[in-house]
């Protein structure tokens, strides 16, 4: 090869930044009937009979409109002892091949909706009140979509020295043969939640380190294709990182809309919802820490005694039992305790919940959760009274 | 279904049993010598032009129980007291399995079941016909065949496929890994399962011991869209420094350390298969990177005007593979994207990038996204952790950067 070193000028060039709102053709709508999926999971249930499902593979998060799918059982979640047995018999198969995604239970009925996949394919199965398993035919399910970016918008115009602009492919769609466009920063979402007529996503890149969080209104529309906000941590006043958010739940602290989260990297945090404003950098204010190991699953809210708390699934220590009423005064963590594995507001972990996989609010006493009660043990659904 | 799409099927095991009659439908029956000639038959067919679309048949029911059944407008649970498909582990054991989901028809010659999902090759499944659910007909015989249940076990054939699936890349490729390295990508010759590799991958010290949590076990799992390439992610509590887990147990590899990294081949691919072999490589640990990119310090080799030589990019260290494909981009001055193929070698600190068409002879501009990492997340002008007394906010928002090079005529 013939060459010579380029002079090598570093230009440093601005961006007409617009803001971190989705544009393109990938975020638009759309609506059908029978929706294809390639995954389900996670999931949480909306106004009305709408169950928001992400198919994490293709990056669409799903509003299903189920219809009489939420009504036609019996009342209620009956448990079901070895239900992943029960599950792969009714799917043709053995346990071994079926994998539970998600579960959310449908307030109004308290019937759970249980999503696995039967290999390659996902499934959507309720279960009622005398737990009457039923695989919910999606064939007939209206639905409407909204497609996260999983790459950015196709072009930033980058504003040159002397006022002419220049745009630039966000990403090469002329490079590169053997790594097809649908392969570039897929984002997998890790959590949906529904408050106020916003649906909140937190997506997780497979590249770079760094996940987005999302607000988009329902029902999805052309115009409001959603706000992302990149998060960041701050542990301890030390260093800042991009972190990841897994996990969340919507609280108010002191009647403020909050989210609660946890990060991948295991620190609890809140934000308040006003801070998610287009293209702003956000940071989520410690509130607690847990050891190593610790990766927050799930979260639910509840009352018990005129008390608020926060119940969280753990993959390592069980279930996390959390008083809110800290939450509004708690100081920003700025230092750990000495010898201890956790920090932060005050918690108990419930030993009588350890091995849970999926939790749920059922009713205002009950946790409707899939616990494995040792690590070879059949998966069972449960109802468990709140702690 | 006409006879000659019948006999097209291929018919596969089939182990038939005739036990008393249970007490579902209850009824009546008694010996009819008209029906004498009547006996009912189970087979599981697949259709030979929709393979793997298989479906469990009843045959040889007398056209009038036929006609009954399709007009009676059973119920689900009607059917399936009717025709019962079950898993069974064994030819014998199905006892007590709920019946497996799936639509039930009639044709011409037989009373249908289709799965919802194909039936697994190899497996077995029982199918129970009980006569006492049949509908009652005008000439409601009587038939000895009527006070038996018809038990079979259907198996489509077992599929002997040997796994194939490898282990092809896995990055990065440096012999060396900076102790705060946040991921591996796996690369795998064929589409995997959706199972993530928390259960498959290990890191093993010098010693031959596991490092304990040293990865994240998502249970969402980081595939690219066709499934060959997994994230491996590192547990970044452990990675990054003030918090809990790093603290407790400080970062998974300790610089000057030797670790092997090791892929089970217990990890099934799209097949539900194992993979042919399970993979290790051995590394070292330096020093943590800690240091925004600076593209200033890296070296453009120009190519030549006129030809197809590559663009050659060398870094001053090693940067994430997968972004390297996607965070790089080539452009006339004028904004005229450049198509071209990317490689990659040198342990990701050079990257070539060679033109469909040759070089035009006008400045080019490199543009830089700022999504572009380091193996340890150190981007353009910002490091992956920030000391507070420069906060992001300081560094100001991240913006891609650009540098120039000029292709001239060669000489």
């Amino acid at each position: 090869m013939r060459s010579s070193f380029a002079k090598l000028m570093f230009v440093l060039v601005l961006v007409s930044v617009t803001s971190g709102v989705a544009t393109g053709q990938n975020s638009a709508p759309g609506s059908g009937i029978g929706p294809s999926l390639s995954y389900l999971a996670p999931m949480t249930f909306g106004p009305d009979a709408i169950l928001f499902a992400a198919d994490s593979q293709e990056v669409y998060i799903y509003a299903l409109d189920l219809g009489q799918h939420v009504t036609g059982g019996a009342p209620g979640s009956k448990g079901i002892r070895a239900i992943d047995e029960k599950i792969a018999a009714v799917l043709g198969t053995e346990a071994t091949n079926v994998a539970v995604t998600d579960m959310a239970v449908y307030p109004e009925t308290r019937n759970a909706f249980i999503s696995v996949m039967r290999g390659s394919e996902p499934v959507l199965l309720r279960v009622d009140g005398v737990g009457e398993i039923t695989v919910i035919s999606l064939d007939e399910v209206p639905y409407s979509r909204i497609r996260l970016p999983n790459r950015p918008d196709e072009n930033t115009d980058m504003l040159l020295k002397g006022g002419s602009s220049m745009p630039i492919p966000n990403y090469p769609s002329n490079q590169a043969t053997d790594y097809p466009l649908s392969l570039f920063g897929v984002q997998t979402i890790t959590d949906l939640a529904y408050t106020d007529g916003r649906l909140y996503a937190a997506g997780l890149s497979n590249e770079e380190f760094a996940s987005k969080l999302r607000s988009i209104t329902y029902p999805f529309t052309e115009v409001d294709k959603g706000t992302s906000v990149e998060i960041w941590h701050a542990p301890h006043d030390q260093f800042e990182t991009r972190s990841p958010i897994y996990t969340f739940v919507p609280y108010d602290i002191d009647d403020e809309p909050h989210l609660i989260a946890s990060y991948l990297c295991t620190p609890l945090v809140k934000f308040p919802i006003s801070s998610l404003k287009p293209g702003a950098d956000v940071r989520g204010e410690t509130i607690a820490e847990f050891g190593s190991g610790n990766r927050p699953l799930d979260m639910i809210v509840y009352q018990k005694n005129g008390q608020d708390f926060l119940l969280m699934s753990n993959n390592r220590h069980g279930v996390m039992k959390i008083p809110t009423k800290g939450f509004g005064m708690a100081q920003e963590l700025t230092g750990l305790v000495p010898d201890g594995d956790t920090a932060g507001v005050s918690f108990e972990t419930i030993g009588a919940m350890e091995g849970v996989e999926q939790l749920d609010l059922l009713d205002q006493d009950h946790a409707l959760v899939l616990i494995r009660h040792s690590e070879q043990a059949a998966l069972n659904l449960e109802a468990v009274e709140l702690p | 279904m006409d006879a000659g799409r019948r006999s097209a099927r291929s018919i596969i095991l089939v182990l038939t049993a005739l036990v008393a009659a249970g007490p579902g439908c209850g009824g009546f029956f008694s010996d009819d010598p008209d029906d004498a000639g009547v006996s009912p038959q189970i087979l599981l067919t697949i259709e030979p032009d929709d393979l793997g679309s298989s479906a469990v048949e009843l045959f040889g029911l007398p056209a009038a129980d036929l006609t009954a059944v399709k007009a009676a407008g059973l119920t689900s649970s009607e059917w399936v007291n009717l025709l019962r498909v079950s898993v069974a582990d064994g030819p014998e054991d199905a006892t007590g399995r709920l019946p497996v989901i799936g639509t039930y028809s009639v044709t011409e010659q037989a009373v249908r079941f289709s799965p919802r999902y194909p039936f697994d090759p190899g497996r077995h499944y029982r199918v129970v016909f009980d006569p006492l659910c049949l509908p009652d007909t005008e000439s409601s015989s009587s038939a000895a065949w009527k006070s038996e249940s018809l038990i079979a076990t259907v198996q489509e054939p077992f599929v002997d496929l040997r796994p194939s699936t490898t282990i092809t890349r896995v990055y990065p490729t440096a012999d060396r890994i900076p102790e705060n390295q946040l991921r591996f990508y796996v690369y795998f010759s064929a589409p995997m399962g959706f199972v993530g590799g928390a259960d498959h991958v290990y890191l093993l010290d010098k010693e031959g011991l596991a490092v304990e949590d040293a990865f994240l076990p998502l249970e969402v799992a980081l595939w690219n869209a066709d499934r060959t390439r997994y994230t491996l992610l590192f547990d970044p509590g452990r990675v990054k420094r003030g918090i809990l887990p790093n603290e407790e147990l400080g970062r998974p590899l300790t610089e000057g350390e030797i670790y092997t990294l090791v892929i089970d081949r217990t990890w099934r691919d799209a097949s539900g298969l194992p993979l042919v072999n399970s993979f290790s490589r051995r590394f070292t640990v330096g020093p943590p990177d800690e240091r925004p990119l600076d593209p200033a310090t890296w070296e453009l080799a120009s190519p030549s005007a006129g030809t197809l030589d590559p663009l050659v990019v060398s870094f001053t260290r090693s940067l994430d593979y997968a972004l390297l494909n996607r965070a790089l981009l080539v452009s006339t001055v004028g904004g005229k994207p450049v198509a071209g193929d990317i490689d990659i070698q040198a342990e990701e600190t050079r990257w070539f990038f060679t033109p469909r068409e040759p070089w035009e002879h006008v400045e080019h501009h490199l543009t830089i996204l700022p999504v572009l990492e380091d193996t340890a997340g150190n981007r353009v002008g910002r490091s992956f952790e920030v000391s507070s007394s420069e906060s992001i906010e300081d560094q100001g928002l991240p913006v891609p950067t650009s540098l120039l090079f000029h292709p001239t005529p060669s000489s």
